[in-house]
């Protein structure tokens, strides 16, 4: 267990490291970067960012003071908006994105589940032939195309929400269903497969052997045993509807992390880009590390151990 | 004879396929008595399990389908009964081990809930109580420490430990047929005769009848009275296993037992394989279905199928050789 | 039931000829393969689709008298009709021509980064996996620590990157191409050297080892034919997932430079005209939906034919 810990928190900093450095030189090397005095930039942002990063200091200096700034949780102030930094921004954007993220979350693996465990029971009958479309089609649009047409749709065409807002939770349909939709293919199609895998194992017909009800065949020993692989799919699906947020956020105009990482892009600013990216990628990680400690709690068989597989 | 616990008459399984009807089970029928242990033997792909898995009633539907005959339980037909009365009759019953302990059980559940599940059920003993007739009944099968075992998953379990758990999740519920299907094929030989000891072991102690489905002709004579030899979904041949074992009447009989490796062999002596093939049973041949394979096939065979013939009180063969007519030919037994 | 006769009971013997099962006659399994695949009717639809699809990118441009890139004010936001097949954009550009000009970029780039990743995923996975030792343990934890972070975050940032040190307006393709490919490759890397992994255990190359045959003959004769059908599975699923990021990148403002286009950033424009100009949107987004559904219906179909046994 410690040791699996010390790995994975090792390749967690070495990954958080690599990162740093890769966005710090990248900015750097950009004509009209953060760190280029020349550009011109209003005063008070020149000022923030030339006290931040001391850019008269050697290259070198420069860069372990950014890293040092990063461990300590301050990433600096921002390129664009004056007097704040990209902590203000995170405080007062993140808040959104995980409430949207999260009821997203909680969607996809809601309808995934349900939509592949009926598929599962019900092979080659129309259940099974709705679910099989509801993921292809989910795995084939892009979010940004069904948040569009669900914007137009339900906003423009039938009225019946606001195209782009947020603070009630009627503002909240659209967009998760849009961050969703893949997640929601994907969770489906592994609950489907795994779950048409796990009923042709021997310990199903050990149950079915011992007299038990259907019913409780399936809810005991095959949900539980199909669900399994798609524990290890969750890490990936944070990462895809937190990214999923860039455009959805954008489309819908809701001010969380995502919409600021894709202005910030926009805009060029440089060093509120390389904040997010950092942000992200902690948070990301971290979320990586729950999921496989949860997997190791769920299954028995897991042990958790520094050794490679 | 004894009151039969179990009937099956002419009994007749089906897999509707793309190619056809697969005719697994081609008419069966056996009976067997309280107490009495019975050896269905015969190739892969012959039947047995199909059988075994019919009297169940596990064979998935589709394709799986009892396409005629009936299976007689205490006067029950299995093969009419409804799922919800089956349910009341699996593991209550009728228990059943089957023949790879590996994955028989299922992994993320402790080996105490997999015991207690049926004994909830079907005895309708509340959590505590069901648990300590788990750790009972893995007491039963010689399973060291099983107030601390009943908490563990199968993977800490060794082979030979799984099987003794799927024995006590078989006879938990002190059925009164067990079925073991194959239950020391994917075990070591060491494992395999401690597997079939506790078997013998729990059947003189509860009076469980037992059938034992086995391609290892090895297994039989250590707990079985009686052998039925299966091959392409018919009973070629049955009888105890002192008259089918020295005295066999069907050459497939004859040719399953020369397969045999035996230590004590006389020097010289021969295994001898049996060539070819089973027969395809999308469709069958029309005489006997052993002939094209059979060193004695006389013209008859490829003709007509055999019918039962009894040579001797209880030991019944379905062979054209045992015809008053047909030629005499020397099938040596084993021993 | 006729009569039993003496000659009946003639001892006959065997059947060989009925107890031998007479062989198939033999297959590769490439030919097999193909079989599978041409009975899975939606799978050779897929094929087919691809096929028309590839075709249109090629001739589509030239199939009325305008030009991706001519500007017709007067008419623009037309709507579908006899003039502009599929409409006119904000600029009076025929829409048409723009989208089988969108679909030459996006399948390029799909096609492209596919192969990029195939040639960089089987160098270094199988590097790493045939060398193994300090190597391979080396190699992983540079692909571990790689991937700790999201794709996308590094394929954004070093578009960024390249896009203002070049001083570009939008992207140029290549810069596309090069951020992308920089890090889809761990997974086809990952696959090559696991398979790889398990192929060196297997009997069958055991056994080729104890005949003597040579480390490169084991390579080309047992490895690579064996690691075939899984790279080919993951090279389909790569090709969408290259368009949907591209055109997701394109959406995000990262996409090629007017007046070049690719789907995602036709469906980029046509987004900020959704309200009033819907068939905008609709056209480039309709193409980038079924060409990537075509694409992993076929790979699904591709996976199934290569495998019958994980076949649902």
């Amino acid at each position: 267990m410690a040791r699996f810990f010390a790995r994975r928190f090792g390749t967690m900093l070495l990954a958080l490291l690599f990162i740093s450095t890769f966005t710090f030189f990248g900015m750097k090397v950009i004509p009209g970067g953060p760190f280029d005095s020349e550009k011109q930039l209003p005063p008070a942002i020149q000022k923030n960012i030339e006290e931040k990063y001391g850019l008269n200091d050697p290259l070198f200096k420069q860069y372990t003071d950014y890293l040092s700034g990063v461990v300590k949780g301050d990433l600096g102030p921002s390129f664009k908006y004056p007097n704040r930094t990209v902590n203000d921004i995170i405080k007062e954007s993140f808040p959104v994105s995980a409430a949207l993220g999260g009821v997203s979350i909680l969607l996809a693996v809601a309808v995934g589940l349900t939509l592949g465990v009926l598929a599962a029971l019900k092979q080659n009958q129309w259940q099974d032939y709705l679910a099989v479309i509801i993921a292809t089609l989910g795995f084939s649009v892009p979010s940004f195309v069904l948040a569009a047409l669900l914007q137009y749709v339900f906003a423009y065409k039938l009225g019946w929400v606001l195209p782009a807002m947020w603070g009630t939770w009627q503002q909240a349909i659209l967009p998760s269903i849009s961050l969703a939709a893949l997640p929601t293919a994907t969770i489906t199609r592994l609950m489907r497969s795994n779950m048409l895998e796990v009923l042709q194992e021997d310990y199903i017909r050990t149950a079915r052997a011992k007299g038990l009800k259907n019913r409780v065949i399936i809810y005991r020993h095959a949900i539980r045993n199909a669900l399994m692989p798609v524990v290890t799919y969750l890490g990936p699906m944070v990462a895809s509807i937190f990214t999923g947020s860039f455009v959805v956020e954008s489309i819908f105009a809701i001010p969380g992390l995502g919409r600021y990482f894709v202005n910030s892009v926009f805009n060029r600013d440089y060093t509120l880009i390389m904040g997010l990216t950092i942000f992200y990628s902690i948070f990301l990680m971290t979320m990586n590390l729950l999921v496989d400690l949860s997997y190791a709690v769920i299954d028995p068989r897991v042990k958790i151990t520094g050794k490679k597989e | 004879m004894p009151e039969h616990l179990l009937e099956v008459n002419n009994l007749r399984v089906s897999f509707f396929t793309h190619a056809g009807e697969v005719q697994a089970v081609r008419g069966t029928t056996f009976a067997i008595g309280t107490g009495e242990a019975v050896a269905l033997v015969g190739e892969s792909g012959c039947g047995k399990s199909v059988t075994a898995q019919t009297i169940m009633r596990l064979i998935p539907d589709p394709p799986g389908r009892i396409v005629g005959g009936e299976i007689l339980f205490a006067g029950q037909d299995l093969a009419k009964t409804p799922e919800t009365v089956m349910e009341k009759i699996r593991g209550n019953q009728i228990g059943m081990i089957f023949q790879d302990p590996m994955t028989s059980l299922n992994p993320t559940m402790t080996i105490g809930r997999q015991l207690t599940e049926g004994i909830m059920k079907h005895q309708g003993l509340p959590r505590g109580e069901a648990m300590k007739r788990a750790v009972e009944m893995l007491a039963l099968v010689g399973i060291p420490q099983p107030d601390r075992r009943v908490k563990q998953y199968p993977h800490e379990f060794s082979g030979g430990m799984r099987q003794r758990v799927m024995i006590a999740i078989a006879l938990a519920c002190e059925p009164r047929l067990l079925i073991a299907d194959e239950p020391t094929t994917a075990l070591d030989v060491t494992i395999q005769a401690q597997i079939i000891e506790l078997m013998k072991e729990l059947k003189e102690r509860t009076n469980t009848s037992i059938i034992l489905i086995t391609h290892d002709l090895g297994v039989v004579a250590g707990l079985c009275s009686r052998v039925l030899v299966m091959y392409a979904g018919q009973i070629v041949e049955s009888g105890t296993v002192e008259e089918v074992f020295y005295r066999p009447k069907h050459p497939y009989t004859y040719s399953l037992l020369r397969a045999v490796p035996r230590l004590d062999a006389r020097t010289k002596e021969r295994l001898v394989s049996i060539p070819g093939q089973p027969p395809d049973l999308l469709n069958p041949p029309k005489g006997c279905s052993f002939a094209p394979r059979c060193e004695f096939a006389m013209r008859i065979c490829r003709e007509r199928p055999p019918e039962d013939r009894t040579v001797k009180d209880g030991h019944l063969v379905k062979c054209w050789l045992t015809e008053p007519g047909a030629p005499h030919v020397s099938l040596k037994g084993v021993r | 039931m006729s009569m039993l006769t003496p000659e009946m009971f003639e001892l006959v013997g065997p059947d060989q000829k009925e107890a031998e099962i007479i062989a198939r006659p033999t297959t590769t399994y490439w030919q097999d393969v193909w079989r599978r695949l041409k009975s899975n009717k939606v799978a050779m639809g897929s094929l087919i689709f691809i096929g028309l699809l590839l075709i249109m990118a090629i001739i589509g441009p030239y199939l009325n008298e305008y030009s991706y890139s001519d500007q017709v004010l007067e008419l623009k936001n037309t709507p579908p009709g006899s003039e502009y097949w599929f409409g006119s954009d904000t600029l009076g550009r025929d829409l048409f021509t723009r989208v089988w000009m969108g679909a030459r970029m996006s399948l390029a780039v799909g096609f492209t980064i596919a192969f990029i990743v195939l040639v960089i995923g089987i160098l270094y996975g199988g590097i790493a996996g045939l060398v193994g030792g300090w190597v391979d343990e080396i190699m992983m934890r540079i692909i571990e620590i790689l991937s700790g972070v999201p794709f996308v975050l590094y394929v954004i940032l070093l578009m960024v990157i390249m896009n203002d040190f070049f001083q570009l307006k939008g992207s140029s393709f290549t810069t596309i191409l090069f951020a992308m490919s920089i890090i889809y490759w761990i997974p086809m890397a990952r696959l090559v050297r696991g398979q790889i992994l398990s192929l060196k255990e297997q009997d069958y190359v055991l056994a080729a080892q104890t005949l003597g045959a040579s480390p490169m003959r084991i390579l080309l004769k047992h490895v690579i034919p064996n690691i075939m059908g899984p790279i080919l599975v993951y090279l389909t699923l790569t090709i969408p997932e290259a368009i949907f990021t591209e055109a997701w990148l394109s959406f995000l403002g990262l996409g090629v430079s007017a007046p070049f286009a690719s789907w995602g950033t036709l469906a980029s424009d046509g987004a900020k005209a959704l309200r009033s100009y819907p068939w905008q949107l609709f056209f480039p987004a309709l193409f980038i939906s079924i060409t990537i559904l075509a694409f992993n219906l076929f790979g699904d179909g591709l996976r199934d034919a290569l495998d019958p046994r994980t076949r649902k």
